[in-house]
């Protein structure tokens, strides 16, 4: 072989090798991030260059849109539950840390850093999580990379006390931000759950962390309590809470139930998912810093039980805050508790269909009121008249489509259509083009019709079984449907008995 | 008209425009993807807050090359003071394959995939991006005899690899 031969011979592997080579995208905004605060050199550089000029701000106009958008887009400003940036390396095992029997060791969050001499150093965020959500708290280690390899670097980082789950890490210059929840009990009857902006410096003997509360624990009178229908993916109920103070507050966990009269324990389990919702696949549910007007939600299961009890039950947070009985009883025995979540339903990986647009008026938050439904077939026709009567001397009113969604036989939502809301039908709706504002009283009931077709030609069929109504919190309840529905569409209340007005 | 270019603008344009093809560099010399990757951005972060010195440079690309072949030098050098596992120490362990009579381009592959590090370097340098002498030995910061010296025996090692029989091949 001539060294022409052999030339060519490691050109062509060099440029066969040069296609496994690793895509930048992931690195680019890792760079990024990494300098982020870094302070420059000041010595201006002068250039006659004002087309490069542009083009640099553009390009930096769309490096920070690609960096910043998906997290304002990402609706809460926060992960359901953090992990380290794809462009990390995976985490090496910890130095010391086992867990105990039944549970699982995690790598939860993780940053990329620069320390206080300007190394990069990477950060892990380490803990144990039980089956039934339970967890330690974090333990954070640290890395340099020495010979390809990330190197642990003592000692541990102590950030907080013993109990603080890492929510997020962020690198920073010189060390470390770090944003925990801090599960220790709280002190002089306050609860524990305070959530705070860690400033943690790495590599500088003597500093501190400095710690900044953003949430304190969401209290009873912070919250107001939802008891609502869910359909996906089964039909479930879910304990919603949303912020209605002025300030953000902390939840985190499952919730567990008391009998409300008694205060005596509910027959219950705490579970991190199951059939109807939940985590998706984090090990442990994520701590939740709710702003003012946002909601957490925790899925309720169990089994129906025959006999309800009026008594009902209170929800306790595991921070030991007590929010009272729940608006109404969930009638079920044998409760599962799932962890509060995003999702208004209580499930990540199902959250609910965009439900339709559904009434307004005092109606919805009435307990004084019943609801019927009944089925009429005519001809290839059929319709569901749903009834809304006043119980007692109260009366309320109503404005709009009822709420409903069909599910088959075995509560599974289908995903589509909801009825779709149309003023009227062949089998009656509104008159007029103005929805009218119906009281309900003594004697004066109100109606909305949902009719479908059997005829394939009519529009889109589906599986069917039952039609579910929502009204408000936390009334549901469901009429029969035929096993097959087509074009189903759902007409807004009316006045009197016929659905029709 | 007298602009300023400002520098972090111009470093995110250069990130954003570069980061593959340093990439590439990188990976070439490292040969592990990880390790490719780790090298650009430490390389990056560390040039950053003196971007400014980059900039008057007459190719920010090179420069930004440069240091990238000098970081991974002297990681390797590094490395090189401790142990090493025999198997990757070049050439090591390989001899009895070279002489089983197989002198094909496999076995260059083989050798060029296990160049020391500052001859792979050198290898690179002048066959995947035809640097001349000069650029190489800027880039490696040595002088254009070592830079010879370093290609001349990576040509070496290959070529009596594609050598049947262990019959060590001389360049011409």
């Amino acid at each position: 072989m001539n060294v022409e031969e052999l030339e060519g011979i490691i050109r062509d592997e060099l440029h066969r090798d040069a296609l496994s080579a690793p895509s930048g995208r992931q690195l680019r905004a890792a760079v990024l991030d990494a300098v982020a605060g870094v302070p420059m050199i000041d010595r201006p550089i002068r250039r006659w260059a004002v087309p490069l000029l542009v083009a640099a701000a553009v390009v930096a106009l769309a490096v920070a849109a690609t960096l910043l958008l998906p997290r304002a887009l990402s609706g809460h400003g926060q992960p359901a539950h953090p992990k380290p940036s794809p462009s990390l390396p995976v985490a090496p095992s910890p130095m010391g840390m086992t867990c105990g029997h039944g549970q699982q060791l995690v790598s939860g969050a993780g940053a990329r850093f620069t320390d206080a001499e300007g190394r990069l150093g990477y950060a892990y965020d380490y803990y144990c999580a039980g089956t039934d959500g339970s967890r330690t708290g974090s333990v954070l280690e640290w890395f340099r990379t020495i010979d390809g390899r990330l190197a642990f670097q003592a000692p541990q980082l102590t950030f907080a006390g013993a109990n603080e789950y890492v929510m997020s890490l962020t690198g920073t210059d010189g060390g470390l931000l770090v944003r925990a929840y801090d599960a220790s009990p709280g002190v002089a009857g306050h609860p524990g759950g305070v959530v705070s902006d860690i400033h943690l410096p790495v590599g500088s003997d003597g500093s501190t962390a400095v710690g900044d509360p953003i949430a304190q624990p969401c209290l009873a009178t912070d919250l107001t309590v939802r008891l609502m229908f869910a359909y996906e993916p089964k039909q479930h109920q879910a304990m919603q809470l949303t912020n209605h103070s002025a300030k953000a507050c902390a939840v985190w966990g499952n919730p567990r139930y008391l009998q409300a009269t008694s205060n005596g324990p509910v027959t219950s389990r705490s579970v991190l998912r199951g059939p109807i919702g939940g985590l998706a696949d984090e090990p442990s549910a994520p701590p939740l810093v709710l702003q003012p007007g946002q909601t957490a939600s925790s899925a309720i299961g169990g089994k129906p039980v025959a006999s309800c009890p009026t008594a009902g039950i209170s929800a306790v947070l595991p921070n030991g805050v007590n929010l009272g009985a729940l608006p109404s009883n969930p009638c079920l025995g044998d409760v599962v508790s799932y962890p509060l979540v995003r999702a208004e339903n209580g499930s990540e990986t199902h959250p609910e269909l965009n439900a339709p647009a559904s009434a307004t008026g005092s109606c919805l938050d009435s307990k004084d009121l019943s609801f019927g439904f009944d089925q009429l077939q005519s001809g290839n026709r059929g319709r569901v008249t749903i009834t809304l009567s006043a119980i007692g001397a109260t009366s309320c009113t109503i404005t709009g489509y009822p709420d409903v969604r069909v599910t088959d036989d075995d509560r599974n939502l289908q995903r589509f259509p909801f009825p779709a809301q149309t003023l009227r039908g062949p089998l009656g709706g509104l008159a007029g083009d103005r929805f009218p504002q119906v009281t309900v009283a003594p004697g004066h009931p109100a109606t909305a019709l949902v009719e479908w077709s059997e005829n394939p030609a009519d529009g889109r069929c589906d599986s069917a079984g039952v039609l579910w109504l929502t009204l408000g919190t936390p009334r549901a309840g469901g009429g029969p449907l035929p096993s097959r529905v087509c074009a189903i569409q759902a007409h807004p209340f009316v006045p009197g008995s016929t659905g029709n007005g | 008209m007298e602009v300023v270019i400002a520098p972090d603008a111009h470093f995110a344009e250069f990130v954003e425009q570069y980061t593959d093809s340093l990439l590439t560099t990188g990976y070439l010399l490292t040969r592990d993807r990880s390790a490719a990757e780790e090298l650009l951005q430490e390389v990056l972060v560390a040039l950053y807050p003196q971007w400014r010195k980059v900039l008057a440079a007459d190719s920010a690309l090179a420069y930004v090359r440069r240091s990238l072949v000098n970081r991974f030098l002297n990681q390797r050098r590094r490395r090189a003071s401790g142990e090493l596992p025999l198997s990757s120490v070049a050439g090591f362990g390989s001899r009895t394959d070279f002489t089983a009579g197989v002198a094909d381009r496999d076995q260059v592959r083989r050798v060029l995939a296990e160049l020391p590090e500052r001859q792979r370097a050198a290898v690179v340098l002048r066959y995947f991006y035809d640097y001349a002498d000069q650029q190489i030995a800027d880039a490696m910061g040595c002088r254009i005899g070592t830079v010879r010296s370093l290609i001349s025996r990576a040509l070496a090692s290959m070529r009596a690899a594609a050598t049947p029989s262990g019959t060590e091949g001389v360049l011409r």
